[in-house]
């Protein structure tokens, strides 16, 4: 019984950095309909970030996580103008075949360059925090921790996208453009907004990441593909969805780790991703519209 | 308030109109008449920043919009109510409505704004917790022309708001429509019921193949020979 309860709890707070990561990718393919399979290598970058943070100058995670976001702010709005804004306004067929290209480009040149400037090996963030034992139950804190950052987020920015002015004309840009355009919203602005939030969260998401696993040049598709589950599974374009994705993903592969062995659990999420295609696509919250 | 002179543009290279001359004054109501395909909607896009004029001048409360893009043209106060609405239709009336005042100039008179729209159009008010595609295509039209009235316009242009509505719907529109005009707001009316859009305008212009042939005051052009032959059908 208490080795159940321990592995929900774990699954929980796994399932808060899955939510973490998949929430940036479900802004960009639930509104602009771009899907970013570059995200994942966003995800690794940060992580190295961290990870030279505080090995180079002893900046703690949390700061570095912030500062990782801000970056991926910038560099994101720099990768929105000069890669993806060409993309937009296109049929949807042509849009996901160009996305696809697209990103998946940018996705080799930055596994490659970091490959070759940073050798090919694995890193994590050598930072600890303690455990707390309540009741006989272990709770790691930087995971802890985390489940609060993660919950934080997502609700801030459910409140963002339906209470702030900017927020709604994301969703409502998303819902009908021509209708946003007519009323005066600035598309370009709302998707270069919504493209460099998705890659913020990537970017700092990567720290805790990087904290808890390791990682290394070539994860990014992986990742991203395990993100793609969770938003599927949960609801495209929801961020409830999303965090009820990454629960349950984060669940199943930790029942199955400790049924049936570790090395099943990462084929998991594609187990569970190809159920939901099958019987409930528009997924677990998603409206069918 | 709106000086077009010798306006060319259409989709890309294909050219729609042709050396485009048009005036409305503060507070009047304008209509354009012109058979399908005379390029009506092509020049409405063009002044409301959608499309890009290729030649010409688009003047706006002395200020040269010709080549601003369509969110700064509905900050400077024209807006257009398009064909087909283009509403959120999974959203709520109110939903509808807040985000027709994401203008700047809009957002700090919403509430005083949304007041009015409601007082125009009570049925709105009744229903404003459902969503948009719930009404009727006379209710839609409604809220399609409060959600403009929300961005506090100077001029609101209309393209085809009649269209497949009920007589009796056209007729309370178009009251309507003269009551929004009492508020010092100016009307540019494209309408296929030339009849009814005669009647409420001040003055009228027509557009054929992509050109402007006829100018004048309604309550004239509503009894030249011309257009009642080609247009009302007598």
């Amino acid at each position: 019984m208490s080795a159940l309860v321990q592995i929900l709890i774990g699954a929980v707070l796994q399932g808060s950095l899955y939510t973490l990561g998949a929430v940036g990718l479900s802004l960009s393919f639930g509104v602009l309909k771009i899907l970013n399979l570059s995200h994942g290598d966003f995800l690794m970058v940060g992580g190295l970030l961290g990870f030279l943070a505080l090995v180079k100058l002893g900046l703690n995670p949390f700061y570095s996580a912030v500062l990782a976001a801000i970056l991926g702010l910038a560099v994101g709005a720099l990768y929105y103008r000069f890669l993806i804004r060409g993309i937009l306004g296109r049929s949807a067929r042509e849009m996901l075949i160009a996305s696809v290209i697209v990103t998946l480009g940018v996705s080799m040149i930055i596994e490659d360059l970091t490959s070759f400037l940073w050798g090919g090996g694995s890193t994590g963030i050598p930072f600890q925090m303690p455990n707390l034992v309540v009741g006989g139950m272990v709770f790691p804190v930087l995971r802890v921790t985390l489940l609060a950052i993660a919950v934080v987020l997502t609700v801030g920015l459910h409140l963002f996208l339906t209470r702030s002015f900017t927020g709604r004309a994301i969703v409502a840009a998303a819902m009908n453009p021509v209708g946003a355009t007519v009323v005066g919203i600035n598309i370009d602005f709302v998707a270069i907004v919504t493209f460099a939030l998705g890659i913020a969260l990537a970017s700092g998401s990567g720290v805790f990441y990087a904290a808890l696993y390791s990682i290394e040049p070539f994860m990014g598709l992986g990742i991203t593909l395990k993100y793609l589950a969770v938003i599927i599974v949960g609801g495209m374009g929801s961020l409830l969805g999303a965090m009820i994705g990454g629960i349950l993903i984060a669940a199943v592969e930790a029942f199955t780790s400790y049924y049936l062995g570790a090395q099943w659990s990462p084929m998991v999420a594609f187990i569970i991703l190809i159920l939901a295609l099958l019987f409930r696509p528009q997924g677990l919250i998603g409206k069918e519209d | 308030m709106l000086k077009v002179a010798g306006l060319c543009g259409g989709y890309g290279p294909i050219r729609i109109l042709w050396d485009i001359g048009l005036i409305i004054e503060r507070g009047e109501i304008v209509t354009l008449l012109g058979a399908n395909g005379a390029g009506k909607t092509t020049l409405i896009r063009t002044l409301a920043g959608e499309l890009r004029p290729s030649a010409g001048r688009i003047e706006f409360l002395d200020r040269d919009i010709t080549h601003m893009r369509s969110h700064d043209i509905v900050e400077a106060g024209l807006i257009e109510i398009p064909e087909g609405r283009q509403l959120w239709g999974g959203l709520s009336i109110e939903d509808n409505l807040e985000l027709g005042a994401f203008c700047k100039r809009a957002r700090p008179d919403l509430k005083a704004s949304k007041d009015w729209v409601y007082s125009l159009f009570p049925i709105l008010a009744e229903r404003r917790a459902s969503a948009a595609r719930t009404l009727s295509g006379g209710e839609q039209q409604m809220l399609a022309i409060g959600r403009a009235l929300m961005s506090k316009p100077r001029l609101l242009m209309l393209d085809e708001p009649s269209l497949g509505l009920a007589p009796q719907i056209v007729e309370e529109l178009f009251e309507i429509l003269v009551k929004i005009n009492d508020q010092n707001i100016s009307i540019l009316l494209v309408e296929q019921n030339v009849d009814f859009a005669l009647r409420i305008a001040d003055r009228a212009y027509v557009l054929e193949h992509g050109r402007m042939t006829q100018q004048g005051a309604a309550e004239e052009l509503r009894t030249s020979d011309s257009i009642r032959a080609a247009y009302l059908g007598i």
